[in-house]
């Protein structure tokens, strides 16, 4: 452990995965800034700007944070490891930091070709819409494993979908209120009908995932 | 009948664990834009420190040289120079005391070299045919000499002022060296001295 500036501690990745798992506020805080430190040392001249960047940034980061959260990386005795496509997990031979820039280099794939603007109807991109998950993992218990096959539907899902649907049943705003803050040329029923298609078609993907894995 | 059911509750399963992980990805988003946050704020009290300690250090280091004299000549109290009354009327000779007095020193600087220049060649020529038995000649040649002092003690000033210090310092010493006509030949040896 290094002390810097007095109280602020450094955290190995061990450290900063078994505490993502427990959910503590300080290493959450720890690892988003120093994950941020890293990627503007080393990911910078490729963007456009600034909101480019940071949209990258966190995309990659909470994708990372829910894999850790999720248990596809974990500590077993002692040792950071990495949830295979068979279920079974693997040492992992490279750190956090590189997982993260793998992630957004794939998100900046993802930008410049453009998929990232209101294509409605492009829900999943046709590349990721194979089976997530192997059928033959051993998963910790059923609950876990739903949260998962649910977490990764989401990544996949049009950006311009994540954010309806998170305005309309997270925060709970109203049609309204959403066309506003996504100040986009769309009616009413345009959005109405956006939203219900995100919902349907997510929930679709969800639950083909759920069969493929023999859960629900 | 129940195949329905049991579609409709795992529909209804499925719909309200993803409406909980968008909430999950939600708050993290809004935790991400809350450190987004704390960290442009400590940033800014960082910045503000560093702007606070800058320019206390900048009171600290660079006031005693603001309340030091500007140049050699505020630091030795020389007075502005003044030409003799008779050749207070000389060509040019008031046009450059109004201009040194309006603070308009480049221009009183430019005119006085070339009065300067001017001055140097007719001591030149009244050299080239000397009469130093000629009372008549030698008035005007120790005039003309007075005159050619006085213009490079102005200049040396001017320059000073304008902070051409190596040039002043050469005029100094030529200055210095014609003792017969150095009226403020103090004057220079202190300015000299302080400029070297």
């Amino acid at each position: 452990m290094r002390v810097l500036w007095g109280t602020k501690r450094e955290y190995s990745d061990i450290e900063v995965v078994e505490g993502l798992q427990r959910r503590d506020a300080s290493v959450e805080e720890w690892f988003y800034d120093s994950s941020k430190k890293y990627f503007n040392k080393c990911f910078n001249e490729i963007f456009f700007d600034k909101d480019r960047k940071q949209e990258v940034f966190q995309t990659a980061f909470i994708k990372l944070w829910t894999e850790i959260e999720n248990k596809r990386i974990k500590v077993i005795d002692g040792c950071l490891c990495r949830q295979q496509r068979s279920g079974a997990y693997e040492p992992m031979n490279c750190n956090l930091t590189t997982f993260l820039m793998a992630f957004a280099r794939t998100e900046h794939r993802e930008l410049v070709r453009n998929v990232h603007d209101c294509y409605f109807e492009e829900v999943y991109d046709s590349a990721m819409h194979d089976s997530l998950f192997a059928v033959d993992g051993e998963y910790d218990n059923a609950d876990e494993l739903k949260n998962r096959i649910v977490d990764e539907c989401i990544m996949n899902m049009s950006p311009s979908c994540v954010e309806i649907l998170t305005m309309f049943y997270y925060k709970g705003m109203s049609l309204d209120e959403i066309l506003v803050a996504r100040n986009e040329n769309t009616s009413k029923d345009g959005l109405k009908a956006a939203k219900n298609k995100c919902m349907t078609t997510l929930k679709k993907r969800v639950l083909e995932e759920y069969n493929s894995c023999n859960v629900g | 009948m129940i195949d329905n059911e049991n579609k409709t509750v795992r529909d209804d399963d499925a719909q309200k664990r993803i409406i909980e992980r968008l909430g999950e990805r939600g708050s993290k988003m809004e935790k991400m834009q809350r450190w987004e946050r704390a960290s442009r704020k400590s940033r800014i009290s960082l910045y503000t420190a560093i702007s606070v300690a800058a320019s206390l250090l900048l009171l600290v280091v660079i006031n005693p040289f603001a309340s030091r004299p500007a140049n050699a000549i505020e630091e030795l109290g020389i007075m502005q120079p003044a030409f003799s009354v008779h050749r207070g009327s000389a060509e040019g000779v008031a046009q450059v005391e109004d201009f040194i007095d309006a603070g308009e020193y480049y221009k009183a600087l430019d005119l006085v070299e070339d009065m300067l220049k001017s001055s140097e060649r007719s001591i030149k020529r009244a050299e080239k045919v000397a009469l130093y038995d000629d009372e008549e000649w030698l008035y005007e040649y120790k005039s003309e000499k007075l005159f050619n002092s006085e213009l490079r003690w102005t200049y040396i000033y001017l320059l000073i002022v304008l902070e051409c210090e190596s040039t002043a310092v050469k005029h100094l010493k030529r200055y210095i060296g014609d003792t017969e006509f150095c009226e403020h030949q103090a004057e220079a040896e202190k300015l000299l001295k302080a400029l070297t």
